[in-house]
């Protein structure tokens, strides 16, 4: 049975590990005060300057900047457009920095919103897949209530077109990769 | 009589509600317009859910075998429970009924 982990928690509070225990998962990464990682949001080159304290997420609209993260000490990536830039996860896959993928993105939009984004999910991850890019499954939960239980995350991550083994691997053996990489 | 090899397989699962207390009118609601706004009507009717018990909050639902994952899919985008925060927690999944209470 592999051990989960959830690295895309967006809050911190009082036992919310044993909380995250008690979902199924063995260990989890907030990236908030308090928590076990720092979201870094890239705007401008510069924001590319920063000590590493714990699991570094770089998130960015821009695919220039997610591509010199790449070459940088980030463990994860977070383009929250989801374009199919070509270049950027080549070279993602060959620094094996993962993509995140908050489920937290699906649950804000309804109707056609929340149609076109699993769409655009579902074919960055078919070309995540083709160009051996790494992808982890999250929640991105900003409370208690939105996080998600390991089965609930791999039936999303098939429904985004992944197998059964693709998605159970994106929230266990690549985030424990990650974790480990810090430790 | 059906022959039971030609009988449609089943799966039950067991549910949490969390954020409100609901009846089981209003449990069955909220699975029903989770299942049709994330599947939409062919996806509903593939699925065939029917909510078979509740009580404390907590639910059986009995769906298509094949669909199953579909099902918990469209559970977990449940994000508000009557106006409020909250979501619905898969418990067991299992093709008896004893199983998973």
């Amino acid at each position: 049975m592999p051990e989960f982990y959830d690295v895309g928690v967006r809050f911190w509070e009082e036992n919310l590990e044993s909380y995250a225990n008690k979902l199924g998962f063995k260990g989890i990464c907030c990236f908030s005060q308090g928590g076990n990682g720092v979201e870094i949001v890239g705007k401008t080159p510069s924001d590319l300057k920063f000590k590493k304290t714990g699991v570094i997420l770089f998130s960015s609209d821009k695919p220039e900047l997610l591509r010199k993260a790449c070459r940088k000490d980030v463990d994860l990536l977070f383009f929250p457009k989801f374009i199919p830039d070509v270049a950027l996860i080549r070279a993602a896959a060959e620094s094996k920095k993962p993509f995140e993928i908050p489920v937290s993105l699906l649950l804000k939009r309804k109707g056609v919103e929340r149609g076109l984004l699993i769409s655009r999910i579902g074919f960055f991850i078919k070309v995540c897949e083709k160009l051996s890019a790494d992808f982890v499954i999250t929640s991105g939960a900003s409370s208690k209530l939105l996080m998600k239980s390991p089965a609930e995350l791999v039936a999303i991550g098939e429904m985004l077109g992944l197998s059964h083994d693709k998605a159970v691997s994106s929230i266990s053996i690549i985030p424990e990769h990650v974790l480990e990489r810090v430790r | 009589m059906i022959k039971p090899t030609m009988r449609e397989r089943k799966r039950y699962i067991r549910v949490r509600f969390e954020g409100a207390e609901l009846s089981e009118r209003e449990a069955t609601e909220v699975i029903n317009a989770a299942v049709l706004e994330f599947l939409g009507e062919l996806g509903f009717s593939k699925l065939n859910p029917k909510l078979v018990e509740f009580k404390n909050n907590e639910a059986v639902i009995l769906c298509s075998h094949s669909e199953v994952q579909k099902l918990k899919a469209a559970l977990a985008l449940v994000d508000e429970i009557k106006g409020k925060t909250g979501c619905i927690r898969i418990l067991r999944v299992s093709g008896m009924m004893r199983k998973v209470m």
